[in-house]
């Protein structure tokens, strides 16, 4: 049977740390009740775990646990927080290394007369320049701006290409403007530290599996406390466990936008996973996983069948790389027979893969958690050398 | 005496807990009986008496949106 070699990192990590299964399969045991509803033992047992995950991720992030909303995900964090903050005939400015995430709720708001523009992360892709790159972001922001702008959207991390947002300098743009600010920290939460309240984040977002170590099926956005919870639209609505006579929802967070049942299974994984990246550190897994990258780029890079691309950026976890002789889904097939777990196509970033010219045609993403190991980008340079190729 | 602080929902009566186990003020999160809310289904922390006093403006200061104190028995 061939041994996997899971470098897939990006879409969600694998595998997760003891801990987190042991909080997983602990809170599915013993807190079966439903949270926040009830006032018997597995209830209440079921809202004290949440009430740890909302205090971990306020500590982690620099917010306050009445302030972290749990989501179904990042994608649905990211449509509750852009369509809770945008009012009627609003302006957004979005990066131009958006996810479909963040995009397409973005062109959902049309119907409710929301525009948007795309302000340039880089002054040029290929050369690096972190100065440069700040001012060519701040200049684009500024020219992008119109009377109607109330937001702006940063992707922290892409995830796919080597390009990380300068936070601090978004943020301090968008409190001298007057504009929210929400951080999609999807490919960035559990490796970078992020300070939200000293960044001027309104609102940051993340889903528990990825970074954070959790498993798959929720995420939070935690907001600002400079925003006035009753201003936000509700996603959805439905039972609260409070203020249950009124037909509205309640006027504050987090029950505002939080309707229905939590999982609290998996938000005790995500509390376990932040636990984890904490003993860890995120600066030690941001380092390991540059590292890994580097090296497998460096490993690329001598094969001549293969391109990388952006390869003067450096790398922090993801390397994008292009066949010469064939395509991209053929030859992440031949790798899946290979028992390499790699994702193909536009990793749903088409604004990013418009960026380097690869939206016809895709790319394959290689990406490293803690962890992986150089064996393991060895394994992918041996597969690649053993594919037979399509000519 | 144990005196009641009524909260919109349990979220925020565990995090009142919290902030008045920060400042050495033990209580418990409670659930409300339906007569004693207006709203329906809400939430509050139980504590010494002695200590609602100390409690509210400690709430009050971390911008927590109590609502009312009901002083009880034992």
């Amino acid at each position: 049977m061939t041994e996997t070699v899971y470098l897939d990192n990006a879409a969600t990590t694998y595998p997760k740390p003891l801990s987190v299964e042991r909080a997983f399969l602990s809170a599915a045991r013993e807190a079966y009740g439903n949270a926040g509803r009830s006032s018997h033992p597995p209830a209440v047992l079921a809202a004290e775990l949440l009430y740890e995950c909302r205090s971990a991720i306020a500590d982690a992030f620099g917010g306050s646990p009445e302030r972290v909303i749990f989501t179904e995900n990042a994608t649905h964090g990211l449509n509750l927080i852009i369509k809770a903050l945008t009012p009627s005939g609003g302006h957004l400015l979005l990066s131009d290394i958006e996810h479909n995430a963040v995009l397409r709720p973005t062109v959902a708001l049309a119907e409710r007369g929301v525009s948007y523009s795309l302000y340039r992360t880089t002054a040029d892709l290929h050369f690096p320049d972190l100065t440069r790159d700040e001012a060519a972001l701040l200049h684009s922001l500024k020219a992008s701006l119109r009377p109607n702008t109330v937001g702006v959207i940063a992707c922290h991390r892409s995830n796919c290409l080597p390009i990380e947002l300068p936070l601090r300098a978004i943020g301090r743009f968008c409190r001298e403007h007057g504009l929210f600010f929400i951080v999609d920290a999807s490919q960035s939460a559990g490796a970078c530290r992020i300070d939200a309240e000293a960044l001027g984040i309104t609102a940051l977002v993340a889903p528990s599996h990825k970074g954070l170590y959790g498993y798959r099926g929720a995420g939070f956005v935690m907001i600002s406390q400079s925003v006035r919870d009753e201003i936000l639209h509700t996603l959805t609505e439905g039972g609260s466990g409070s203020d249950s006579r009124s037909p509205a929802m309640p006027s504050l967070l987090p029950e505002r936008l939080e309707a229905g049942t939590r999982p609290v299974e998996i938000l005790a994984s995500l509390r376990a996973g932040i636990g984890f990246t904490e003993t860890v550190g995120c600066e030690r897994i941001a380092e390991k996983e540059a590292y890994l990258s580097e090296y497998l780029k460096s490993r690329l890079l001598a094969l001549p069948h293969i391109t990388v691309h952006l390869q003067r950026r450096k790398s922090r976890g993801t390397v994008l790389f292009s066949p010469l002789d064939t395509d991209a889904v053929s030859l992440c097939a031949c790798l899946s027979e290979r028992g390499i777990c790699l994702r193909e196509g536009l990793h749903c970033a088409p604004l990013a893969h418009r960026l380097i010219g690869t939206e016809a045609t895709g790319a394959l993403r290689a990406s490293f958690g803690w962890f992986n190991s150089e064996s393991d980008a060895d394994a992918l340079i041996y597969a690649l050398r053993d594919c037979p190729r399509q000519r | 005496m144990n005196c009641i602080i009524t909260l919109p929902s349990m979220t925020h009566a565990q995090n009142a807990r919290e902030r008045l186990l920060a400042h050495g003020i033990a209580s418990g999160v409670i659930r409300l009986p339906q007569g004693l809310s207006q709203e329906g289904c809400a939430w509050g922390i139980s504590l010494d008496c002695r200590h609602a006093d100390e409690g509210q403006k400690v709430l009050s200061l971390s911008n927590l949106p109590f609502r009312k104190v009901i002083r009880g028995g034992d």
